[in-house]
């Protein structure tokens, strides 16, 4: 994109580099614009270059998610491409053997580690115990991972010194910081129900294989399959051996080979016993990088395009009250000769210095909006594990500076070329340019076009699910119609009709046609928000009389002169005054809309639980390697039931889709309390718990939650779905029939069948590692979680109240929002300086009308206050047209519509923080305002005035 | 009400009148203005310019005083200077005994707003009013009802010929309408002083006779009138006129 781009913008740069060497006029006049006035040039430098920042920053945005989860790529893997999971140490040890001996081709090292899912806790000293349930323990020869792939830095066993020997352990950085130990320490290792106590010979910074999990310790070869032999209990799950394969090439480049070289490692190990999967996860991981990058990179340019157009719209703003400025000059120009191209090149040669200006001063600036969001980013991401660091391509500095050129580039160029179709004797008298003639023809046609495309997108929208076509369509068509329709019913109906009709259409698409919206990008939301605003600016500005007929009402008498002036003049000047309007309400809409969204989730707490705790208090997920004993469970005081969940990880197809989810089996204890709420259920069963127990009895019956599969499949899932569950053993596969699905899947149990059923699958009995649990009466959830978190601490327990699970997944969920609307914020900071900008330079424009009105009497008090209440006037319709729409939007697609999963059937409107996003920008407005008013009162009317005489 | 003409109207010299002076008319009447001494210099960086060099000068009531002189030589400035618009830096000027330039801004504009009109040469009206909506802001600045003003401002309209014209905006009148809402505005409070900066100077002879007529009755109609002027014939149609160069009072004679 970015040649293309870079080669459109080549073009008026050419000729103004031209006009710049070779036309003396044209540049003497173009710079002296520039320099005679250097506050304006400022204000013009100043506007244009908030669009670029925002662009800018929204792919440093990008840039830095995309290269921090890169980066895990270095810190979490190294030399490691493609890793082969086996059962157990001896299969990997024989699959490393014959690798070695025959290399595949673009390999260059291959490794064998044996891991376990563990619990590393400090020694009772009797001050408290520090542990981490969730963390890893691996055993390599220390030596042969120095040596793995081409380069030993990258392995992060360079500096470890030797394997650990009997009773020593090395411990990765991040786990020793959360432990609060160092060499020397102790820590003990629980796994399989056995401990082993373990001195700390190294920290481990986080790289490459030593930095594999973040959690981790590495132990002398042959622990973990002591400890599993000690604990004597065949069903716990061997050590997994882990053969690690290295690419030829650096950390990054290696993946290049990674598809030829995975694809060789399936057709030799595929069939092969004990080898429970194959995978590139280096390859898969940069994939998930760039993924989410661009995903990060779309979400912020979209949401930032609002900014964009605002300051588009702010840009237009200036020139166009430059140009107005101008009217007279150039018209004499006209008169004496100067051509209307070389009007039209003496504007573009200095809109070309401010455009390079602002893109340089733009860029800058986006740099450090980008560093700011990331700071927040970070914060809200840390919790899933990520950790951001800021970085950026220069590639992304130059396509964020050229997009930013050429929008100022074009604004200035199309804007100059409609200023030099001026009438040059209304240019000159500065009056109104007269209507054209023989124009209306074009107009109509035109006009038709348009509805002809409005009526094409609105057909691609019926027949093709398009959400982008469905929401432009019917705006596009009514737009086109204008032109005709005035001669039947006057322009100001006319326009007033396409206006409400965008409107109404803007906010009811989702549903009149639900399937074409119903699982929107971003980018839908904000080409809803600039059809609402368009259309409702268009019904505003065509209906100027009704807001003179309020003037009249309230402007009576000496107090309401201020008022009568302050609105008269935006209401004279509608395309000024519409622009600013637009800016203010396409930034309010999307941050009201946000807020009700946000509020609506962050109030579904309750009920969420409701619909997914099956009547249970807390959800305790405990190590695989050493599971929670139920019976050991139901014995501490204060737990009055349990259901054990069997919870394993399976190949399941569905129409469209091939996923590794979680297949949970499930037991009577499940439905103590009735189960959890289901959305829909085939009615051949009586009710809900004819329903479950048939599921827990029939093998072929499944209950699933409708994105289950997130986007990936064909159509959400639904009743009477048929689904493949595959199995490397026992029965291999089995069909399953979805026969009900869950209000919501907030635990991801996956596809929830009998546990006997899952039994089955898997040819042996699968320990559950899952747990809901009810407490006794009276007893906090959240105080007695951290309890059993105490009291379960060998087996890895971590046990949360389900009102503590699903508040800091919407938390997280309402954080990323907040970061959002805060950077949407800086386009309502555009509209602002918007309105100031305009406001000083109407201060300039009015000067002799404002040393008039001194004259005849006004004080400076109502020259403020004029001042005051246009500024009002401006920020207090964008405020309430963008809140409004925002609120009706919210409203809309909460309660009628199926694009958000809310599970919401009203409307929760945060009134505290909707009145902050009413007001504030109102008051910002008026603060903005302030200065330019206090100067158009200290105006002396003799100055202003002053002719000579 | 029939429009205002110049053969309709009867010098009202009646006026209050509490003090000596030989008004343009042969009439003993106290000054409704009276400046004395008044000093006026620019400053722009180094240079000083002495626009006004102590001038004293009485204004009758029902006056039709006309300034003439070089171009900047003053005329403006004295204007500005006797109206309170623009401050002096010496002298005084008193309107209704009171020394407009020792009030304070607030006081000083609200006299202005009672006793005072004003017609400049470029119109200066508000372009995005209505021609009635132009006229009545002197109404509403000394707080008529809406409704008064809205009265009022009809009326004038009317009495200049333009009744058919309210709703219009300046740039959809011609030059010489403009000046007449311009001078409906000066009127329409009834203001003691009317003060016109050169109200011909932008219009055509035909239209500017028709200014002046109209300009000429408001004086017959007992107002004072101010006009400062180039035109010769303007110049000469006062009760009295005043000749200004490089800042000082140069002659005076009496014209009619």
């Amino acid at each position: 994109m970015t040649p293309v781009i870079l080669g459109v913008v080549a073009i008026p740069l050419l000729v103004a580099a031209h006009d710049m060497i070779r036309r003396p006029v044209l540049r003497r006049q173009a710079v002296r614009n520039v320099v005679r006035r250097p506050s304006e040039s400022l204000i013009m430098i100043g506007g244009a270059l908030l669009g670029t920042a925002i662009i800018t920053a929204s792919f440093i945005i990008g840039d830095t998610f995309d290269g921090s989860i890169r980066d895990i790529a270095r810190t979490n893997l190294g030399p490691i491409d493609e890793v082969v999971v086996t059962d157990d140490r001896s299969t990997a040890q024989q699959i490393a053997a014959d690798l070695a001996a025959d290399p595949i081709e673009g390999t260059d090292g291959v490794l064998v580690a044996v891991g376990a899912d563990v619990t590393i806790s400090t020694v009772d000293s009797g001050q408290g115990v520090r542990a981490e349930p969730s963390a890893a323990a691996f055993e390599l020869d220390f030596d042969s991972a120095r040596s793995f792939g081409q380069d030993p830095t990258i392995t992060g066993f360079s500096e470890l010194g030797g394997t650990p020997g009997p009773g020593q352990a090395t411990v990765s950085r991040p786990l020793a910081t959360t432990l609060g130990v160092t060499t020397g320490d102790s820590l003990v290792v629980h796994a399989y129900g056995i401990t082993r106590t373990v001195e700390v010979i190294a920290v481990a910074n986080r790289l490459g294989v030593a930095g594999r999990t973040t959690d981790n310790v590495h132990l002398i070869p042959g622990t973990l399959d002591a400890m599993w032999q000690e604990a004597g209990n065949a069903d716990l799950p061997m050590p997994t051996g882990f053969v690690y394969i290295s690419n030829e090439g650096g950390v990054f480049d290696s993946v290049d080979n990674s598809e030829a070289v995975l694809s060789a490692l399936s057709a030799r190990l595929a069939m092969s016993p004990g080898v429970d999967s194959i995978n590139d996860w280096k390859a898969d991981l940069l994939r998930d990088a760039e993924a989410e990058g661009t995903e990060l990179t779309t979400i912020f340019s979209s949401i930032g395009s609002f900014a964009v157009l605002s300051g588009i719209l702010l840009v237009v703003n200036i020139v166009v009250m430059l140009t107005d400025e101008r009217r007279s000059q150039l018209g004499i120009m006209r008169a004496l000769g100067v051509r209307r191209s070389q009007v039209v090149r003496i504007m573009g040669l200095e809109g070309t210095f401010y455009a390079i200006a602002s893109t340089a001063a733009g860029v800058s600036l986006g740099i450090g909006v980008g560093w700011i969001v990331g700071y927040f980013s970070n914060t809200v991401v840390q919790n899933d594990g990520l950790s951001l660091s800021f970085q950026f391509e220069t590639s992304s500095l130059v396509t964020a500076g050229a997009i930013g050129l050429l929008v100022t580039l074009a604004t200035v160029w199309l804007s100059s070329i409609r200023l030099a179709r001026m009438n040059v004797i209304s240019a000159i008298r500065d009056l109104p340019s007269p209507q054209g003639v023989g124009r209306s023809w074009l107009r109509d046609l035109a006009g038709l076009g348009a509805a002809a495309l409005g009526a094409f997108l609105l057909y691609l929208g019926v027949t093709e699910d398009s959400a982008m076509a469905a929401m432009t369509g019917v705006p596009i068509l009514a737009v086109g119609l204008i032109p005709t329709a005035r001669r039947l019913v006057g322009w100001k109906a006319a326009t007033s009709l396409a206006g409400l009709g965008a409107v109404i259409w803007g906010i009811a698409v989702f549903t009149v046609l639900p399937d074409a919206m119903r699982n929107p990008e971003i980018n839908i939301f904000v080409l809803q928000g600039v059809v609402l605003v368009t259309g409702s600016v268009m019904a505003l500005t065509a209906n100027e009389a009704l807001w003179r007929r309020i003037i009249d009402l309230s402007g009576r008498g000496r107090a309401g002169v201020p008022i009568r002036l302050g609105m008269t003049y935006p209401l004279a000047r509608p395309g000024r005054t519409g622009l600013l309007v637009a800016m203010y309400s396409l930034v309010l809409f999307t941050i009201s809309f946000m807020a009700i969204i946000t509020a609506v989730f962050d109030e579904q707490g309750p009920a969420i639980v409701d619909q997914t705790s099956a009547g249970f208090d807390i959800i305790v997920d405990s190590n695989r390697t050493n599971p929670v004993d139920e019976t050991e469970l139901n014995s501490i005081d204060g737990v009055s039931a349990t259901a054990a969940l069997n919870r394993i990880w399976l190949d399941v197809v569905a129409p469209g889709s091939d996923q590794t989810l979680p297949v949970t089996g499930i037991d009577e204890s499940f439905l103590t309390f009735g189960g959890p709420e289901l959305q829909s259920m085939d009615p051949r069963y009586v009710d809900a718990d004819d329903l479950w127990r048939a599921v827990i009895s029939d093998s072929s019956k499944v209950v699933v939650g409708e994105f289950t599969f997130g986007d990936d499949a064909d159509e959400v899932l639904s009743v009477g779905d048929e689904l493949t569950i595959f199995s490397d053993v026992g029965a291999g596969r089995q069909r399953v029939t979805v026969a009900a699905v869950l209000q919501n899947d907030w635990m991801y149990n996956g596809v929830l069948t009998g546990a006997a059923s899952v039994d089955a699958l898997v040819d042996g009995s699968v320990i559950p590692t899952r747990f809901y649990v009810s407490t006794a009466a009276g007893l906090d959830p959240g105080d007695f979680a951290a309890r059993l978190n105490g009291e379960l601490l060998s087996n890895g327990a971590e046990a949360r109240s389900f009102l503590a699970e699903v508040s800091e997944e919407l938390d997280g969920s309402s954080a990323f929002i907040r970061i959002l609307q805060a950077y949407l914020g800086i386009g309502l900071l555009i509209g602002v300086a918007g309105l100031g900008i305009v406001l000083v330079r109407a201060v300039r424009e009015r000067r002799r009308e404002i040393g008039m009105l001194r004259a005849i009497g006004f004080t400076s008090t109502t020259i403020r206050r004029a001042f005051l209440v246009e500024a009002l006037f401006i920020a207090g319709q964008g405020a309430i047209l963008g809140v409004g729409l925002g609120i009706v939007t919210g409203w809309q697609v909460v309660t009628q519509a199926d694009a958000f999963d809310t599970g919401a059937s009203s409307l929760v409107i945060p009134k505290l923080l909707m009145a902050g996003i009413l007001f504030g920008p109102i008051v910002a407005s008026l603060m903005a305002a302030a200065l330019p008013a206090k100067r158009a009162a200290e105006i002396a009317p003799a100055v202003a005035l002053r002719v000579t005489g | 009400m029939a429009p205002l003409s110049n053969s309709s109207m009867v010098v009202d010299m009646t006026a209050p009148s509490t003090a000596t002076y030989q008004s343009g008319a042969n009439k003993t009447v106290k000054p409704i203005l009276s400046a004395r001494n008044v000093r006026k210099t620019y400053r722009t960086g180094d240079q000083e310019v002495q626009a006004l060099r102590g001038i004293d000068l009485d204004v009758a009531p029902g006056e039709l005083l006309t300034v003439m002189g070089p171009s900047g030589h003053g005329k403006t400035t004295l204007l500005n200077c006797l109206s309170g618009l623009d401050d002096i830096d010496e002298g005084t000027v008193l309107v209704d005994d009171a020394d407009i330039h020792k009030l304070s801004d607030r006081k000083r504009t609200d006299h202005r707003a009672r006793r005072m009109g004003f017609i400049f040469q470029s119109f200066n009206l508000i372009p995005v009013l209505s021609a009635i909506e132009n006229v009545e802001l002197p109404l509403l600045a000394i707080g008529c009802k809406a409704k008064e003003a809205r009265q009022r401002a009809a009326n004038m309209l009317d009495q200049v010929g333009l009744a058919s014209r309210t709703s219009h905006r300046p740039a959809e009148m011609s030059g010489g309408e403009q000046q007449r809402v311009a001078t409906a505005r000066a009127l329409v409070s009834e203001p003691a002083i009317i003060w016109a900066d050169e109200p011909t100077g932008n219009l055509d002879s035909v239209t500017a006779g028709v200014i002046l007529d109209l300009l000429q009755s408001v004086n017959a109609a007992g107002q004072a009138l101010v006009v400062v002027t180039h035109d010769d014939g303007v110049g000469h149609s006062g009760d009295r006129l005043v000749r200004i160069v490089d800042g000082r009072i140069d002659s005076e004679e009496q014209t009619r």
